[in-house]
């Protein structure tokens, strides 16, 4: 994965040129995602909610340990069994042994990111069993056979042709479906699996301490189905995904919805006890697997565990301006836009996740959306810093900042280079400058304006002067 | 080391020198009368494409009921929909319905949502086209704190919240409904007192008398009053059982701030036997229980169910 995070800017440079499609679609989507949250926002009481979201949150991660073992004693009670996994390797394992111990052979799945992270498809399906990604946008990226573009639309890079063509050619529908006739298809054909598959997975957008509670959350109604029908249950839960009470799940739940698609609440929410006890269906065995994966590892990083507040709505990648031109595929990693830029560095290092937090042109608005205010902006500097300082960037560059600094703190130098770029401006033209030919590879060239500020701002306040002696 | 002792050590390390912080309390709504909660509902839930309608009759909702199960020719109906409230179609499996009535646990007008007990079947829910919802005027909470606090740990393993019909904006961005759940949500608000009186409003499955254990509960009831020890509601709310009366039928209680209770023994007895005929121990809260009591008992007043559910509780019947 980091050859392709590497890879970034010539993969958004080529994806912008070659498929213009897929800018389109994802700059219709991102606006609309992010016109939805803004009315949303309005109508409550949002600053409030944010603020009591954060502190709801960085309490809970300053006492981690005793209420993810208040969580498993809850879930046990409620006759789930609970295990752990450090990373992929785990939770393989775990889910090898669930496969074999309830003969499963088909599996549907709810969206997760989680299990994107675990890479849990591959390893089932190269166990021989049948995967079904059941969200409308999974199964169409399934049948593409790419990764989500987005963490709450993972298909919103694909325009209804594209579409079309990809049911047409796996579903027989006509070329020219409408997307009812297109949902309907998709409907019926994951109908006969839900009805048969022996396990379904899932992940959890939230995990009461308090109660054993898992919370999902959706709009299709396949989130309820994976849960209920298959007789075993999996879900998957990263361990920063406790909520300390159950009240809390009513700010949280509207909090997500309004952030992520500006949805009073999700169309549907389960919220899950345990496997069924007096009910008339329901599964028989749930399996709960708290995830770490490089969580434990940025709860230790003082400056960047801020990051683990996030409940993955994706509200910030609908309001990025770099994200908003390429989607998702270009960064390389599973989490995308401003949120995976300040993830990846915790999972891959300063180094492996090289240069995915440069893609930010640190306009704040990540930070301004975030429904749980995580200082994107600051961390994505952090991890700036720390990449100079381990030597990543060309040497060249902190040696340029140093002399644009000294030059700036003299006004004597400074007025010197202003008046040298006014008499040769050709040089903010050259090609041969390697920091000219970078930066206009993507960008309009620079010119000097004719008179510079300070001289401008003399005359101001001359004029200033004579009008008020 | 086992994974779990591996991840629950690095976190302590990692959180060793960083104070823990303070956790704000939970932002209380503000309290909505009935009639603007319910406009709020209707609102909400007609905003994301349900229908709703009111009545203000059983005799109302009855003629409504059979005039829309016209369209259908089969229906799943949830065992809790009373027998007054069950369309006159053939039931059918949930697989092939082409629609399932269901009675609500809660109704939220926060958010326009409609609470459903696992305790009822998930897939009658789920698998139907067109799902039609009851939900009695009292179980609308205005606020979804509120209606959390009303559910919490009742309705068998799940609850799922139904805020509209299923629907996608996965193709083309472009939204389509009836995706994988019901595409068509109604939503019945039955805005009139609880008609109890009606006998077809019974429980369909009759609760059984179980004598034998009423007679061991009584006992425990007596010694609960002889030590006078301190019992908690859900809520922890301090209580205690001061005696029971000279016949035997009312309990009286004595409540934390010193002020008096009486309950009748009926209530607990009808908890009891209603309790064991699900056969043993129960994860349901006070509501839940309230309800299964007022419904055996034809009760319409309140059943004082917090402390209908913190003596059973202390007695390992909840």
């Amino acid at each position: 994965m980091p050859e392709r995070i590497k890879d970034f800017p010539r993969a958004s440079a080529s994806l912008i040129e070659d498929h213009p499609e897929v800018r389109e679609a994802v700059y219709r989507a991102t606006l609309h995602f992010d016109q939805n949250r803004a009315k949303a926002y309005a109508e409550v009481p949002v600053e409030a909610w944010r603020d009591y979201a954060r502190d709801v949150k960085a309490h809970l991660l300053s006492r981690l340990a005793d209420y993810l073992e208040k969580a498993e004693a809850r879930l046990k009670e409620n006759g789930a069994e609970v295990l752990w996994a450090d990373g992929p390797e785990d939770a393989h394992r775990i889910l090898a042994e669930i496969v074999e111990r309830h003969g499963v052979r088909r599996v549907v799945k709810a969206k997760s990111m989680l299990t994107e992270e675990l890479g849990v498809n591959a390893f089932l399906e190269a166990r021989g069993l049948e995967v079904y990604e059941t969200d409308l946008g999974e199964f169409i990226i399934q049948l593409a056979k790419e990764p989500p573009s987005h963490i709450v639309g993972p298909a919103i890079h694909k325009s209804l042709d594209q579409v079309r063509r990809l049911f047409h050619e796996h579903l027989g529908t006509p070329t020219d479906a409408e997307p009812e006739a297109l949902a309907k298809a998709a409907r019926a054909f994951l109908r006969e699996r839900f009805l048969t598959a022996e396990l379904g997975i899932s992940g959890a957008n939230f995990l009461v301490a308090e109660t054993g509670t898992i919370a999902l959350v959706e709009n299709e109604g396949n989130i309820r189905l994976t849960t209920s029908v298959p007789r075993v249950h999996v879900a998957f839960v990263g361990i920063e995904k406790l909520l300390p009470r159950f009240d809390d799940l009513a700010v949280f739940l509207q909090l997500l919805a309004r952030a992520a698609t500006g949805q009073p609440i999700g169309t549907f929410v389960s919220l899950i006890q345990g496997p069924k006890k007096d009910d008339p269906d329901g599964p028989e065995a749930l399996y709960v697997v708290l995830v770490d994966n490089g969580r434990t590892a940025a709860l230790a990083d003082d400056e960047a565990w801020e990051v683990l507040r996030c409940i993955r709505c994706g509200a910030c990648l609908n309001v990025c301006p770099v994200y908003r031109q390429v989607g998702g595929h270009p960064y390389g990693f599973v989490y995308s836009g401003p949120i995976g830029e300040i993830l990846a560095p915790h999972f891959l290092g300063v180094e492996g996740a090289y240069p995915l937090y440069n893609a930010s042109t640190l306009c704040g608005a990540c930070g301004e959306v975030c429904p749980v205010r995580i200082p994107i902006p600051k961390l994505i500097l952090t991890w700036r810093h720390r990449a100079v300082d381990s030597g990543l960037t060309a040497p060249a560059e902190p040696q340029l900042i140093r002399a644009y600094t000294e030059t700036m703190r003299r006004p004597a130098a400074y007025r010197l280079a202003s008046k040298a770029l006014r008499l040769l401006p050709s040089a903010l033209a050259s090609e041969r400058l390697p920091v000219v030919r970078a930066w206009t590879r993507y960008r309009a060239g620079l010119t000097p304006s004719p008179r510079p500020f300070h001289e401008l701002w003399e005359e101001l306040e001359d004029e200033r002067k004579n009008a008020n002696p | 080391m086992s994974v779990r002792t591996r991840i629950l050590e690095r976190i302590r390390t990692a959180l060793a020198d960083r104070p823990a912080l303070q956790l704000p309390d939970v932002p209380e709504p503000a309290e909505v009368a009935w009639e603007e909660a319910y406009q709020n509902f209707a609102q909400r839930l007609e905003g994301s494409g349900a229908e709703v309608v009111r009545f203000g009759s059983p005799q109302e909702a009855r003629g409504w009921l059979s005039e829309f199960a016209k369209s259908f020719h089969r229906a799943w109906v949830s065992p809790r929909v009373p027998e007054r409230l069950r369309p006159d179609l053939p039931e059918a499996e949930p697989e092939v319905a082409e629609l399932g009535v269901s009675y609500a646990q809660a109704a939220v007008a926060e958010t326009g949502s409609v609470v459903l007990a696992s305790r009822e079947g998930r897939r009658g829910q789920l698998l139907v086209p067109t799902q039609l919802v009851w939900v009695e005027a009292e179980v609308l909470y205005p606020s979804l704190l509120a209606a959390l606090r009303a559910v919490k740990g009742e309705g068998g393993a799940a609850l799922g919240l139904h805020s509209g019909p299923s629907k996608s904006a996965d193709i083309g961005q472009i939204t389509v409904k009836g995706v994988h759940g019901p595409g068509r949500l109604v939503v019945g608000v039955l805005a009139f007192a609880r008609d109890t009186t009606d006998r077809s409003s019974a429980p369909r499955d009759p609760v059984q008398r179980h004598d034998g254990e009423l007679k061991a509960f009584r006992d425990k009831l007596k010694k609960l009053a002889l030590e006078g020890r301190t019992l908690e509601t859900r809520e922890g709310k301090a209580f205690s059982v001061r005696k029971l009366s000279e016949t035997g039928k009312t309990v009286y209680l004595e409540l934390g701030n010193g002020a008096k209770e009486s309950l009748p023994t009926a209530y607990l007895e009808a908890a009891v036997s209603w309790i064991l005929t699900l056969h043993g121990r129960h994860q349901v809260g006070p509501s839940e229980l309230g309800q299964a009591v007022a419904s055996q008992l034809g009760l319409k007043s309140s059943v004082k169910a917090s402390y209908l559910w913190g003596i059973l509780h202390a007695l390992g019947y909840v």
